[in-house]
């Protein structure tokens, strides 16, 4: 996955923070600014969080791109909901959104609703060896391919929903507009990444710009209270939207749920070692309570699980009706060119032996996250040993 | 590249960390997903089987071209009856071992399953079982 951060201080306050924070060792400093290693980035938003100074942002479309279409649809993902007690809040949550200049607004709970039908149907059928997982996350789906690939293949390959919505839209509008533009409104930083780099699989991607929802909400919220209208919200979709609930849908299965990066990792590793054997699915989210927990929503995500599962309680709208076929799609991730195990063994004996000159406490006060990171960039001949600060202590 | 590292007996706090370490340095040496997947599930289940049913002993890894090996030698008690150990199911882990939610079984035929090659030998002064996978050089 590329990133969508950027950093955006002059100078940085050397707090190392971010670097602390950040899963996948992407971040380093360099001349006191944060450096952003794209390819590694798995747009957890942790360092945004992280950073007292806000010098850390995601950045997705702005509505000046509306323009550039005759034919405006904005995709509003059920997660949003969390925030509202009833179905008619519900209803002038999405009318604000479309006063926003759209043409029309499209709520995805029937096209998530046709995934947690269809999940059904894979769950019951499926025979292979260790837990299913629900790559819905895409910073799950991310670290996955990054860091666990031996478990890629008990991702379950669905297409993802605003994706699905996206060429729904399209087929039913096609005749009447030329230049269509679809917008998704994104409840966390990883889906803005998703819109703006789409991984894998073959497909023509249907969404043409990714918003972030926290960027939107002043101007959502004020347009809130002059809003009257209708609207008909999936039951079966809401419910993927929060952990606790979901995993009351599929009791007989006895799925487990792991929310925030520290639990999902402690899951991954289990599953790596074969040795979660009593779930048969589980459901990975890197916001605490799932979705509804989304870095760029607003609320608390404890609050949030227990208001979309009331406003469960009062909904009655139909899924989507979609083909089987287009509901999944194994998705190609772009191969490494071989390094022989020679070639391999030589790199880490070297790395070892850097690593060898070095105090191994991962300090960070070098700029790099971790001691193995500078001793990797001393090879590429990037940094040098006398970069770190207990090193030129000890020697003086 | 050679490593040893050592278990003790019921150290169930630190049971599986040989495992993770292995499995790390197996990925920064980009070993191919579907192996590492199987060595790590062979290893781990040898790991806690050393914790729970032996006096202690060594892990030793050894990593050359076209292939890797892994022994596991304790000091003992040794497994009186192999092939019953080789039946799913086969337990005889302690009261200790199984508070800590481990001890279904041996785990024996699932380290056979996800190993290349598997060799266990056992007399009361110790059990040694090697473990050996290829790779493509
Ligand atoms: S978004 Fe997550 S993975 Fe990306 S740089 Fe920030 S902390 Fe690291
Ligand atoms: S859990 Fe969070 S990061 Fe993952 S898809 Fe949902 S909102 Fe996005």
């Amino acid at each position: 996955m590329s990133t969508v951060i950027s950093y955006t201080l002059k100078q940085c306050t050397r707090c190392n923070k971010c670097l602390k924070q950040c899963p996948t060792s992407a971040l380093t400093v360099k001349d006191e600014r944060i450096v952003i290693e794209s390819k590694r980035c798995i747009n957890c938003g942790a360092c945004l969080d992280a950073c007292v100074h806000q010098g850390m942002q995601a950045k997705g479309s702005t509505l000046a791109d509306l323009e550039n279409y005759d034919y405006t649809v904005a995709l509003i993902p059920t997660a949003v909901f969390g925030d509202c007690e009833t179905p008619a809040e519900a209803a002038t949550l999405t009318a604000a959104i479309g006063k926003l200049g759209f043409d029309e607004v499209v709520e995805l709970s029937s096209y998530d609703g046709a995934l947690m039908n269809a999940l059904e149907e894979v769950l019951a059928s499926d025979t292979g060896s260790g837990p299913l997982i629900w790559g819905f996350c895409p910073v799950v789906h991310a670290w996955i391919k990054e860091t666990y690939p031996a478990l890629l293949d008990r991702v379950i390959p669905f297409v993802p929903v605003s994706e699905l919505a996206a060429a729904d839209v399209r087929k039913r509008l096609k005749a009447k507009y030329e230049n269509i533009g679809i917008f998704h409104l994104c409840e966390c930083v990883s889906k803005l990444a998703m819109a703006k780099y789409p991984y894998g699989g073959k497909r023509q991607w249907q969404v043409d710009h990714a918003l972030s929802l926290t960027d939107l909400f002043p101007q959502i919220s004020r347009l809130q209270n002059k809003c009257e209208a209708n609207l008909s919200l999936c039951r079966k979709g809401l419910t993927q939207a929060g952990m606790n609930l979901f995993l009351s849908e599929f009791p007989q299965y006895d799925c487990t749920g792991a929310d925030g990066l520290v639990k999902v990792q402690r899951a991954l590793e289990t599953m790596e070692f074969g040795q979660l054997k009593k779930s048969r699915f589980v459901y990975l989210s890197n916001c605490l309570g799932g979705c509804v927990g989304g870095n760029l929503l607003w609320g608390n995500p404890f609050d949030k699980q227990v208001k979309i599962r009331d406003l469960c309680r009062m909904t009655h709208g139909q899924s989507a009706q979609i083909e089987a076929s287009e509901l999944f799609e194994e998705p190609v991730y772009e191969k490494s060119p071989p390094v022989s195990m020679a070639q391999r063994l030589k790199e880490v004996a070297e790395i070892n032996a850097q690593l060898e000159q070095l105090p191994g406490y991962d300090c960070g006060a070098c700029g790099y996250p971790t001691c193995r990171s500078l001793a990797e960039d001393i090879l590429k001949n990037k940094s040098s040993l006398d970069k770190c600060r207990l090193r030129r202590r000890r020697s003086a | 590249m050679r490593e040893t590292y050592q278990v003790q007996k019921e150290d169930f706090a630190n049971a599986g960390k040989v495992s993770s370490h292995i499995k790390t340095t197996l990925k920064q040496l980009g070993v191919e997903p579907a192996l590492l997947r199987r060595i790590a599930i062979a290893v781990y289940e040898a790991e806690i089987n050393m914790v729970i049913h032996s006096d202690g002993g060594a892990i030793t890894m050894e990593i050359d071209e076209g292939s890797i090996r892994f022994t596991f030698a304790d000091q003992g008690p040794g497994i009186a009856d192999i092939e019953a150990a080789m039946q799913p199911g086969y337990s005889t882990a302690n009261e200790a071992a199984r508070e800590f939610g481990f001890g279904a079984g041996m785990g024996l035929p699932n380290i056979q399953r996800n190993s290349d090659s598997f060799d266990i030998q056992s007399s009361p002064a110790g059990t040694i079982l090697n473990l050996s996978y290829e790779v493509n050089p």
